[in-house]
C-alpha cells in the first residue's frame, strides 16, 4: 500500500470523496455520541464525587477522560461501525461482482484506486472527528455539571484549566490518527478479499466492524503507554 | 446539503475540527505562563508526598506557577518549579543555619482533604532576584496528611483512654451504685450543713462581725504606718543578716583562727616583696620610654615615624579605592557577558528537486529577550549559478559560442541583527552571503516557528524568497528532548522558477543551559 501511495498517478479526487464519506458523513453521529458521552459521564462523576464533596473535579475528570481515552476510542468505534463497514461493503461488492478484476484488465491498480484514498482519508479525518468529539463532550459536561448538577462554574472551570494539558488533546488526536489507519485498513482488507457472493460480503462487513473495534481497544492500551 | 460540493463539505469538517482543537488547547487546556514567560527555580523538601508535576504554586491563594518535576536527590526530594517572571522571588540575606532573612519562602500545603497538595510561596523582600536554575533555600518543612492523621490518631487514643476509664469507674451496675451512693452522701452532707447554719445563725453572725472589726483595724494600722513600714522591714532584714554572720563566726571556732592568721602574715610578706620588685622593673621601662630608647620609645617619641605611618595609610587608602573602582569596571564589563544567552543549532534539509542536502549551522547570541544576533554558516548545494557564453571556435565558418553554467560558492554565511516583540521577530543583515531581511512568527512557546526570508536582490530577476516552518517535538509530545529536536519543512525561491525547490529536514538546538547540563555530566580528569 505504501508503494501505491507514493507512485503516481495521485488520486486526489478519490481522496476528497473518501474524506467526505468518512468525515462529513460521520459528523452527525460524532456530534451526538460526543455530546451524550460527555453528558452521562459528567452526570455520573458529579454524583460519585458529590458523595465526598469533591464535585468540582467533575469537569476536569470528564475533560481528561474524553481527551485522553474516550474521544479517540469512541469516535474510532463510531467510524468503524459506519465507515469501516461501508468500505468493506463497497469493495467487497466490487470484488464479488468482478469489478476489481475489470479494473485490473483496464490497467487500473485497484489498491491505488480503492484502498489508498480510503486509508489516508480516514487517517486525516479521524483526528478532526476526535477533536470534535472531545469539544462537544466537554461542552455537554459544562451543561450537565453546571446546569443540572449545580456545580459552581468557577471551581468547575478552573479545575479543567488546571488539570487538562495541551498534550492531552494532541496526544488523543495522534491516537485517533493511528486508529484511523487500523480501522480503514481492516475494512478495505476484508472487502478486498471477500468471496462467496452476497453472503461473503455480509461476513466481510461484520468481520471488519468486529476486528476494527477490538483492535482499537487493544492498541489503545499500548498507545496510551507510549504517548503518556 | 447534498448539493454542496465535496471539497466544500470536507473543508467545513476540517475547519470545524481545527477550530475546536484550537479552542480546546487555548481555552480549556492550561497554557499557563506562555505569554509572560517564567523563571525555573528548585527547592529541596524532606517529604514531597502529595506533590506531582503540574501541582500549583500559589501566592496568596492565586496561581503564580506550577511544579515541573520531582526527583530524588540523595535522601531529599528535589522539586523544580516555574514561576511567572512578573512575580520576582528574592534570595534574602544569608544568616546562620543557611537561613535567608527576608528571602522568598516555600512550603507544602494541603489543598483538600483528598490529599492533594500545592506549594505556597512567599516572594520575600530583600536580596537578589532569583533567576533560572537558582535554588530557593527557605523551605518550611511540614508534615503531610500522614502526620495530620497521626496527630489525630494520638488525640483519639487519649480520648479513648479517658472514656475507657470513665466506663470502668462508672460503667455497669456497680458504677451506677457508686454514683448513687456519692449523690446520697452529697445530699446528706448538704442537709447537715443546712442544719448547722440554722442552729448557729447568731454565732456565725457574731464571728463575721468580729472578722470585719479585725480587718478594719488592720487596714487602719497599715494606712497610718504606711511611711514607716518599709524602713521597719529594712531594719529587720539587716538585723537578721547581722545575727546570721555572728552565729557563723562563732561556729568557726577560736583555735583555727590563730593558725590561719599566722600563715596569712607569712604569705603577705612574700607577696609584698614580689610586688616591690615588679614595680621597680616597671619604673625602669617607663624611664627608657621617656628617654626615647628602645622600639616603643622610638615609636612614641620620634615624630618622623608617625609621619611616615600617616603617609603609608593615606597611600593604602588610595590604592584600595582604585582597586574597588577597577572591580566595579570589571563587573560592568562582565555583566552583559554573563547575561548573554547562546543558542546553537544544526539543521539538515533535504532539497527535493535538487536531490541534495543543505546543512545550516547557526549560533544565536541573545543579550536580552528583545534582541539577538544570528551568526551562521550554510552549506547549500544551490550555490550561486552564473551563466556565460564562451567562444570556443573561431574557424572560417565563424565563431562558435558555448553557454557555460557554473555553480559556485556553496558555502555561505549569515550575520543578522534581530529584534523580537512577543511572538514576532524581525531580522536584517547578511543572509546566505547577501543582503536580506526576514521575519519570524514564534507561536506556542516557540514550539512552532514560521520564518520568511527575502535576500539576493540582485542575483536574479526577482529577490529570493524562502519560507521555513520549524515544528518542535514538544508541541505534540511530552518528551524530555522535545525542546531540543524539531522537524523543518518549507520552500525556497518560488518566484524564480528555475531555482524553485522545497525541502524537509530535521534539526536540533542547544541552549546554553543544555550545554551547562552536558558539561556537568562530563567526567573531570
Amino acid at each position: 500500500m505504501l508503494a501505491a501511495t507514493v507512485r503516481p498517478p495521485y488520486r486526489f479526487k478519490q481522496l476528497l470523496l473518501s474524506m467526505e464519506f468518512v468525515g462529513f458523513g460521520s459528523l452527525i453521529i460524532i456530534l451526538l455520541s460526543g455530546f451524550f458521552s460527555g453528558a452521562i459521564l459528567a452526570y455520573e462523576c458529579a454524583y460519585a464525587f458529590g458523595l465526598f464533596g469533591a464535585d468540582a473535579l467533575t469537569g476536569s475528570t470528564v475533560a481528561l477522560a474524553l481527551c485522553r481515552e474516550l474521544g479517540p476510542v469512541l469516535s474510532a468505534i463510531m467510524v468503524a461501525g459506519r465507515a469501516s463497514s461501508g468500505m468493506a461493503t463497497v469493495i467487497g461488492t466490487m470484488r464479488v461482482t468482478e469489478q476489481i478484476d475489470a479494473m485490473k484488465t483496464m490497467a487500473v491498480d485497484p489498491v491505488q484506486y480503492l484502498i489508498v484514498p480510503r486509508v489516508w482519508a480516514t487517517v486525516i479525518m479521524m483526528p478532526i472527528l476526535c477533536a470534535i468529539f472531545d469539544f462537544v463532550g466537554i461542552v455537554a459536561a459544562y451543561v450537565v455539571g453546571i446546569g443540572f448538577a449545580g456545580i459552581e462554574f468557577g471551581a468547575f472551570d478552573s479545575m479543567i484549566d488546571n488539570l487538562l494539558h495541551p498534550y492531552d488533546v494532541t496526544g488523543g488526536m495522534i491516537k485517533a490518527a493511528v486508529f484511523g489507519l487500523i480501522l480503514s485498513f481492516i475494512g478495505c482488507y476484508k472487502g478486498y478479499y471477500a468471496s462467496g457472493g452476497a453472503k461473503g460480503v455480509g461476513e466481510a462487513t461484520t468481520d471488519s466492524v468486529v476486528y476494527a473495534s477490538v483492535s482499537v481497544l487493544i492498541i489503545d492500551y499500548f498507545l496510551s503507554m507510549i504517548i503518556w | 446539503m447534498s448539493k454542496l460540493s465535496t471539497p466544500f463539505k470536507v473543508g467545513i469538517v476540517i475547519l470545524i475540527g481545527i477550530l475546536m482543537t484550537v479552542i480546546m488547547v487555548l481555552r480549556f487546556a492550561s497554557n499557563w505562563g506562555q505569554d509572560e514567560g517564567t523563571v525555573t527555580l528548585h527547592a529541596y523538601f524532606d517529604d514531597a508526598t502529595g506533590l506531582a508535576p503540574k501541582s500549583l504554586v500559589k501566592v496568596a491563594g492565586i496561581q503564580v506557577g506550577e511544579v515541573v518535576s520531582i526527583e530524588l536527590e540523595g535522601t531529599r526530594a528535589l522539586v523544580t518549579f516555574k514561576v511567572l517572571k512578573s512575580m520576582p522571588i528574592y534570595e534574602g540575606v544569608e544568616e546562620a543555619d543557611n537561613y535567608m532573612r527576608n528571602g522568598g519562602t516555600i512550603t507544602k500545603k494541603l489543598s483538600g482533604i483528598l490529599g492533594d497538595y500545592h506549594l505556597q510561596l512567599t516572594p520575600g523582600i530583600e536580596g537578589r532576584v532569583l533567576t533560572d536554575g537558582d535554588e530557593l533555600k527557605n523551605v518550611v518543612q511540614t508534615g503531610g496528611a500522614e502526620a495530620l492523621l497521626n496527630d489525630a490518631g494520638k488525640i483519639l487514643k487519649d480520648v479513648s483512654e479517658v472514656t475507657n476509664t470513665l466506663s470502668t469507674v462508672f460503667g455497669g451496675p456497680e458504677g451506677e451504685k457508686n454514683i448513687k451512693e456519692i449523690l446520697e452522701n452529697l445530699n446528706a452532707t448538704t442537709e447537715s450543713l443546712r442544719q448547722i447554719t440554722n442552729d448557729n445563725t447568731e454565732k456565725i453572725s457574731a464571728i463575721i462581725s468580729y472578722v470585719e472589726q479585725i480587718t478594719k483595724n488592720g487596714a487602719d494600722l497599715l494606712e497610718t504606718g504606711n511611711d514607716k513600714l518599709p524602713q521597719l522591714v529594712d531594719n529587720l532584714s539587716e538585723l537578721v543578716a547581722d545575727l546570721q554572720a555572728t552565729i557563723d563566726s562563732v561556729k568557726a571556732g577560736v583555735g583555727d583562727t590563730l593558725d590561719t592568721t599566722k600563715d596569712g602574715i607569712t604569705q603577705l610578706r612574700a607577696s609584698i616583696d614580689k610586688l616591690d620588685r615588679t614595680l621597680e622593673s616597671i619604673r625602669h621601662i617607663a624611664q627608657n620610654v621617656e628617654n626615647g630608647e628602645g622600639t616603643v620609645g622610638k615609636l612614641l617619641k620620634d615624630d618622623s615615624i608617625a609621619n611616615e605611618a600617616q603617609a603609608l595609610l593615606t597611600e593604602t587608602r588610595s590604592l584600595i579605592k582604585q582597586g574597588s573602582e577597577t572591580v566595579e569596571s570589571a563587573n560592568s564589563l562582565i555583566k552583559p557577558i554573563s547575561d548573554l544567552d547562546v543558542d546553537i543549532s544544526l539543521r539538515g534539509d533535504y532539497l527535493i528537486n535538487a536531490n541534495a542536502f543543505r546543512v545550516d549551522f547557526g549560533v544565536r547570541l541573545i543579550p536580552n529577550p528583545s534582541k539577538f544576533y544570528q551568526l551562521g554558516i550554510v552549506f547549500d548545494p544551490h550555490g550561486y549559478t552564473t551563466t556565460k557564453s564562451v567562444m570556443t571556435d573561431s574557424s572560417v565558418s565563424g565563431p562558435v559560442y558555448e553557454t557555460i553554467t557554473t555553480n559556485e560558492d556553496t558555502v555561505k554565511f549569515n550575520l543578522q541583527y534581530g529584534v523580537r516583540w512577543r511572538w514576532f521577530a524581525g531580522r536584517f543583515g547578511i543572509i546566505d552571503s547577501t543582503g536580506g531581511l526576514g521575519g519570524d512568527l514564534m507561536l506556542f512557546d516557540d514550539d512552532l516557528q514560521v520564518k520568511f526570508d527575502m535576500f539576493a536582490f540582485n542575483d536574479n530577476k526577482y529577490p529570493r524568497l524562502r519560507g521555513t516552518m520549524l515544528l518542535y517535538f514538544s508541541l505534540f509530545l511530552p518528551w524530555e528532548w522535545g525542546k531540543t529536536f524539531y522537524l523543518s519543512a518549507g520552500f525556497d525561491d518560488p518566484i524564480n522558477t528555475n531555482l524553485f525547490d522545497y525541502f524537509v529536514g530535521l534539526g536540533f538546538r542547544f541552549t546554553d543551559n543544555d550545554i551547562k547540563s552536558m558539561m556537568s555530566i562530563i567526567p573531570k580528569p
